[in-house]
């Protein structure tokens, strides 16, 4: 028998709104399932001995701060950065309560999208959505911090990762908005005729791509994780001008946990599509 | 309400600001890098070494400090893993190059109306972002970097090249000098390994050329010309554009490992109105006028202002292609001794 997990006493989710709770309550007597996974990823996730219990979201609206630049030096916008990353965080960590309100062992096919708001200056708004799973044989498979694992993988991935042996951890991130310096007119006069490296912004964007790639490592590291797979490296300008860039690199941190349960392969070539 | 009071009631209820301003607190805090650190990055690079964040990174994920990182998918590393290739740790290399312009950012062009700054800034964009990916496989001790994504970028006549691919070793084979780039994958390299071939490299062919046209060229583009007409001069020489660029491409494949083919060539192309200056003097190849006073392009004389040079209509003709470099090792499925003496070769 399935253990019911929301009480009439919701004190301990005070972050998740009231109408949040009623949808995941599993004692209403008129809970189904929500996900949004493919059939294909449905009976694949049941094939690694996980159900599905919830499409879980988490949400932040967030208000951007503002920090001046200095116009001819490469810098790193803190201000910038932390907000991309607290709005980013507050969402994941919404999602990951609903899913801890239906004692899920994790989310797989998270996605985290920003949108910018046109009704209002430096706004943007911060979405993290997946479906919350649980694990048949009751083996918990949550974080060392007692939180469900959350992970960016597809049904597909997350079967084929469970069977290498290795599990998820979390999806892990790091954010760097970084401004890059403009050029002043002596530099431009000096560079007329010249074939040459412009190591000012190759700098800069070194500097901004190691600084997201390495606070994503360091989350994985607390978590300890073996290593992250998928890595994705994602420049934008968002709202701030061609010479502010946000590096962000997200990818899902996982840990070995048993051995590998694949058998070797066999070597198909689809016919029906060029493109594989 | 006065005004002063308002902030009370508005903006959601303290105790939702105090949660999610708690919450903040427990997520990291980010510090920026100082600039002592930029700048000595800045001289690194300069030097031809990496920056120091770069080298540490590598040094500590190879050290187990810090969990490595992959940009291969899980098929991939399940497939990478089939194959005794084990990744070591993600990598990247990047380079903006400056070609040579005038003083309004205007790019030169050589006597066959060629960009050959803007040519030359491209492969030398590649060839150092390139050389510093390696930089990072070589202290990861590297076979290989596979799944290795290019990004070519330009705005006006800065070139950017940036890359990031995967480090990994094969199992129980001695590393070569020079590790292996490729855009492959795992899943790519397994297929390719199953029949023979060894992904080796990855290539660019680009080349950029300026078409000054005429009356000739342009009457058929009136609003007056009312028949179907191809404009053979601009397909014509958009093909010599195209030919120049995949002999380059098969030129840049000659400076590394022996490559048999291209896997997965990408193309882009594109064709832009645009006005060239013609300076006075200036040796072009398609007609000069008389008397050193005005140029005849196209059946159309144009005349030489008192600054001395005249602006010119032309098209921008751009062709770039990449592609993965693949080299023929075996008929059949290639053994650890045969890439292992493939390897060693390269030496």
């Amino acid at each position: 028998m399935k253990e019911a997990w929301v009480t009439s006493d919701n004190s301990s989710y005070q972050d998740i709104p009231a109408d949040a709770l009623e949808r995941l309550n599993r004692e209403s007597g008129h809970y189904v399932f929500t996900s949004d996974l493919t059939v294909n990823e449905f009976v694949l996730v049941d094939e690694a001995g996980f159900e599905p219990l919830g499409l879980v979201m988490g949400s932040s609206i967030y208000h951007i701060g503002y920090q001046q630049s200095a116009w001819s030096k490469n810098q790193e916008m803190t201000v910038l950065s932390q907000a991309m990353y607290n709005a980013r965080e507050l969402a994941m960590s919404r999602m990951e309560e609903e899913a801890d309100a239906l004692k899920a062992d994790g989310i797989i096919g998270v996605r985290l999208e920003v949108k910018h708001a046109e009704w209002g200056q430096h706004l943007a708004e911060f979405i993290a959505i997946g479906t919350a799973v649980r694990a048949k044989d009751g083996q918990s498979h949550r974080t060392i911090k007692n939180k469900p694992f959350t992970s960016d993988l597809s049904g597909q991935d997350f079967w084929t990762l469970m069977k290498t042996g290795y599990r998820p951890v979390s999806l892990v991130m790091g954010s760097c908005v970084y401004h890059i310096a403009h050029q002043g007119m002596m530099q431009m006069l000096r560079q007329v005729g010249q074939n040459q490296e412009m190591t000012i912004y190759t700098q800069g964007l070194y500097d901004a791509r190691e600084l997201a790639m390495e606070r994503m490592q360091l989350e994985a590291a607390d978590l300890q994780a073996d290593g992250i797979v998928g890595v994705h490296l994602h420049e934008s300008s968002h709202q701030w001008g061609s010479h502010v860039i946000e590096f962000f690199a997200v990818g899902t941190a996982v840990k070995r946990f048993q051995e590998s349960q694949l058998k070797t392969p066999s070597l198909v070539l689809p016919l029906n599509d060029p493109g594989l | 309400m006065p005004w002063f009071r308002r902030n009370k009631g508005a903006g959601g209820k303290p105790d939702d600001i105090a949660l999610s301003q708690a919450l903040q607190r427990t997520f990291r805090q980010y510090s920026a890098e100082s600039e002592h650190q930029m700048m000595q990055d800045r001289e690194a690079l300069e030097a031809g070494r990496l920056p120091d964040a770069a080298v540490k990174r590598v040094q500590r994920t190879m050290a187990r400090e810090l969990p490595w990182m992959s940009t291969l998918s899980i098929g991939d590393l399940y497939l990478a893993d089939e194959i005794r290739m084990t990744p070591l740790v993600q990598v990247a290399g990047s380079c903006f190059y400056n070609a040579a312009s005038d003083m309004n950012g205007r790019i030169y062009l050589d006597s066959n109306y060629d960009a050959a700054n803007l040519v030359y800034a491209y492969y030398r964009a590649k060839r150092d972002a390139v050389e510093r990916l390696l930089m990072e496989a070589r202290l990861a001790g590297a076979h290989a970097v596979v799944d290795a994504h290019f990004r070519f970028s330009r705005q006006q006549s800065l070139v950017e090249c940036s890359v990031i691919g995967t480090a990994v070793r094969f199992e129980g084979l001695r590393p070569p000098k020079t590790p292996l780039v490729s855009p492959l994958s795992g899943d790519a390299f397994y297929k390719l390994w199953q029949v023979g071939w060894m992904p080796v490299n990855y290539c660019l062919g680009y080349h950029w050329h300026c078409m000054p046209v005429g009356y000739s060229t342009r009457a058929i583009l009136s609003s007056w010309n009312f028949f179907n007409q191809e404009l053979t001069s601009v397909t014509t020489r958009f093909s010599d554009t195209r030919r120049y660029a995949i002999e380059k491409m098969v030129q840049d494949a000659k400076g590394g490992p022996r490559v048999d083919g291209f896997v997965g060539v990408e193309v882009n192309t594109a064709i832009e109105e645009t006005e060239l200056r013609i300076f006075a003097g200036y040796q072009g190849g398609f007609g000069f006028g008389m008397m050193g006073n005005g140029i005849t392009i196209d059946g159309t004389f144009y005349p030489f202002g008192p600054e001395g040079s005249v602006e010119v209509p032309a098209y921008n003709l751009e062709f770039f292609a990449t592609g993965a470099g693949v080299a023929r090792i075996h008929s059949g499925r290639l053994t650890a001794g045969e890439i292992g003496a493939y390897l060693a070769a390269l030496e």
